[in-house]
């Protein structure tokens, strides 16, 4: 489903990734770890196509298309989701208005027509159920005046009424109370489907004891320095990164 | 009846011959403010105030006066176009009374300007709080003003009282028909725990190129409220000056809406004094400003009581080659300790010929206030288009949002549901994109 091979992207001049190769496939979740500054979210942000990035070197091949000569919009109606680790407030634009602008922007993408205003609704509130919102929240502003718990479970829901193919998640872990983090992780168990692929970046292992991985991989100075399962989590957890950064360095 | 006489010519040379237009219990006023309007004259760009907005295009054109006494004008009503409701209203055209409710709601007590004028309780408020330090059109109203509304509210009344002030095509002159100038009067006094909601829509004919120079003056007693819409909607060629001078008393609460729409040139000076212990105001406002158009606003908040409060948020746009001017100024006196003023005033340039300036002021001359402003100006977020489109939105479905969202913050917080769906269908409209809007909304 994605295939990033060497990819080495700039800001401002500096190089943060540097050669990254990562190869996800249809059905699989994948963590991907590393300490501060390792580069995990600019991987997000140049997967997903915000500007700023200058991809020096590389490639990115999403379900067989270069991904890079995507626009940003086109990325998303082709499936492939990003949740912000800081989902941003969008004062005056209603959530209601996002996610029916969203889910008929993929439905007319695909060739479909729009969606029928009762079964879109209906749609909204069965997911809105699983995450825990109440109805107030479809017509308050995008994220705004949100607890950083409910600004994830937003982040969620949009994923589950909108069914990407890959759902790119920036730290979503961040930010959350226990009670905040099942329910986020339940979500995320929810969108696990063998045609769908899901990348999760994060600090912590405690996610994963939630959402199980397929593989972890260590981020480390922009490139993917070990892989493995989900005994990596435990093992990064009880010693850190340092020894493994040591060993590759050897 | 014979026809009138009509005179066009700058108003300065007409001022020569002067005689007063209303009951003579205010005359020597009314002379008073022609004598010192003559020796100022209109203002200029020299002055501080008048820095970006200049009325040479006021000064210089011929115009003429409403006789008093004469017939009204011959104009076809102009249909409004939103549901006013439970509204009550007073229509004005070129500033003469030409409908009025038949009664009135409870609570309410309303007279046409010259009627009230002959009750000792009107003359006193007549050019009290508006005077000429505002500036010297307050000068040139009082002493032309020849049509108006005083509105006394005695009691908390729910039914909104709308005032539609109208402007004709004009006089029929030799060739084109020849513009006014108008000068509406508006006396409003809110008793002691009264409340009442009031609109002033202005209206006219698309031909219209008149000029009007209004003037307000609104009291709130203690504990009295009144939320005051300004929805300005003049056609493209109507130059208007408005001054509303507004004084608010211990625990009251004078909240506007300044809804800038039309015309060519619109300035608008709110002057509010809260001088009395935990006055509030709260004042919001919104413009779209198109082609060719200049629309500027100074507020001036006086915090003269100890513990008055101020809110102040308005949102410009520039749509296209026009001008947009804001100056909010905030003076706290001495003495006026706790005091909360804060203001938001956020611009957004949607063309590259869009001008907007747009400054705060502040003056403290105490300790103990909190005092905040913020001022931008600038394009559309960049994270939020971001955040738009990474949810597959299209940039054009983005921008049209977040440009919506933007003025939406104001129109939001209407709280006459009627006045809102007509707002919004307002914005809908001048905004680019519409058919995306309205797809989403």
């Amino acid at each position: 489903m994605l295939e990033v091979k060497g990819l080495t992207a700039a800001v401002d001049g500096k190089t943060i990734l540097n050669g990254l190769d990562l190869t996800v496939r249809a059905g699989e979740v994948h963590a991907i770890m590393g300490p501060n500054g390792s580069g995990k979210s600019t991987l997000c942000q140049v997967l997903a196509g915000r500007d700023g990035y200058e991809v020096t070197a590389g490639s990115v091949r999403y379900l067989g298309q270069d991904l890079l000569e995507m626009a940003p919009e086109i990325r998303a109606r082709e499936g492939l989701l990003l949740s912000f680790q800081y989902p941003v407030e969008i004062p005056g634009v209603k959530n209601v208005y996002l996610l029916k602008a969203a889910y008929n922007a993929m439905r007319k993408h695909r060739g479909e027509p729009e969606a029928d205003a009762f079964e879109f609704m209906a749609l909204v509130r069965e997911k809105m159920r699983l995450m825990k919102m109440d109805e107030s929240f479809l017509h308050r502003s995008v994220n705004s005046g949100f607890s950083g718990g409910e600004k994830k479970r937003n982040e969620i829901l949009q994923m589950l009424v909108l069914e990407p193919k890959l759902a790119l998640l920036d730290e979503i872990d961040s930010g959350l109370d226990i009670d905040a983090l099942k329910i986020v992780a339940d979500g995320i168990n929810r969108l696990r489907d063998p045609n769908r692929a899901i990348v999760m970046v994060t600090h912590y292992q405690r996610l994963l004891d939630y959402v199980e991985p397929d593989v972890i991989h260590v981020l480390y100075q922009g490139r993917i320095i070990r892989s493995g399962d989900k005994t990596l989590a435990h093992e990064l957890e009880a010693k850190g990164y340092q020894w493994l950064i040591d060993e590759v360095a050897a | 009846m014979n026809a009138p006489t009509v005179i066009a010519q700058p108003l300065v040379a007409q001022l020569e011959t002067y005689r007063p237009t209303l009951p003579e219990s205010v005359a020597e006023r009314q002379r008073a403010a022609c004598a010192r309007f003559l020796s100022r004259g209109f203002p200029v760009r020299r002055d501080e105030e008048w820095k970006y907005t200049s009325v040479q295009g006021i000064a210089n054109r011929a115009f003429t006066l409403p006789d008093v006494g004469e017939a009204l004008p011959q104009t076809t009503p102009t249909e409004l176009e939103w549901p006013h409701g439970e509204a009550r209203q007073w229509r004005f055209v070129d500033g003469r009374l030409v409908a009025a409710p038949d009664e009135p709601p409870e609570g309410v007590t309303a007279l046409p300007l010259a009627v009230a004028l002959t009750d000792p309780f009107w003359q006193e408020r007549f050019a009290a709080l508006a005077t000429s330090e505002h500036s010297s059109f307050v000068d040139l109203n009082t002493a032309l003003a020849s049509g108006g509304l005083c509105l006394r509210i005695t009691a908390p009344v729910a039914t909104p009282l709308e005032i539609v002030w109208q402007v004709s095509a004009g006089v029929a002159g030799e060739g084109a028909s020849i513009p006014l100038a108008v000068h509406p009067r508006l006396l409003v006094v809110v008793e002691a725990g009264a409340s009442a909601t009031l609109i002033e829509h202005a209206i006219g004919d698309a031909a219209s190129s008149h000029f009007v120079n209004a003037v307000s003056e609104i009291t709130l007693a203690r504990n009295a409220q009144l939320t005051h819409y300004v929805v300005q909607e003049l056609p493209a060629a109507v130059q208007q000056i408005a001054t509303h001078a507004v004084a608010v008393d211990a625990n009251a609460c004078y909240r506007s809406f300044n809804i800038q729409l039309g015309g060519r040139l619109a300035r608008h000076d709110f002057n509010v004094h809260l001088h009395a212990p935990e006055a509030v105001a709260e004042l919001e406002g919104l413009y779209l400003v198109g082609a060719r158009q200049h629309i500027d606003t100074h507020t001036r908040l006086f915090h003269e009581a100890a513990a008055t409060t101020s809110r102040e948020r308005y949102r410009l746009i520039g749509l296209e080659r026009g001008r947009g001017v804001f100056k909010g100024k905030v003076r706290v006196a001495p003495g006026a300790a706790k005091s909360d003023a804060q203001q938001s005033v956020k611009s957004l340039l949607l063309h590259p010929g869009a001008e907007i300036d747009a400054k705060p002021e502040l003056e403290i001359y105490t300790d103990d206030v909190t005092c905040s402003h913020g001022a931008t100006v600038g394009q559309l977020d960049r994270d939020a288009r971001f955040y738009l489109l990474s949810r597959g939105l299209s940039p054009q479905e983005a921008d049209a949002l977040l440009i919506f969202a933007f003025a939406e913050a104001v129109v939001e917080a209407v709280t006459l549901p009627a006045l809102k769906t007509y707002l919004t269908e307002r914005l809908v409209g001048r905004l680019p994109d519409r058919d995306i809007l309205e797809e989403q909304l």
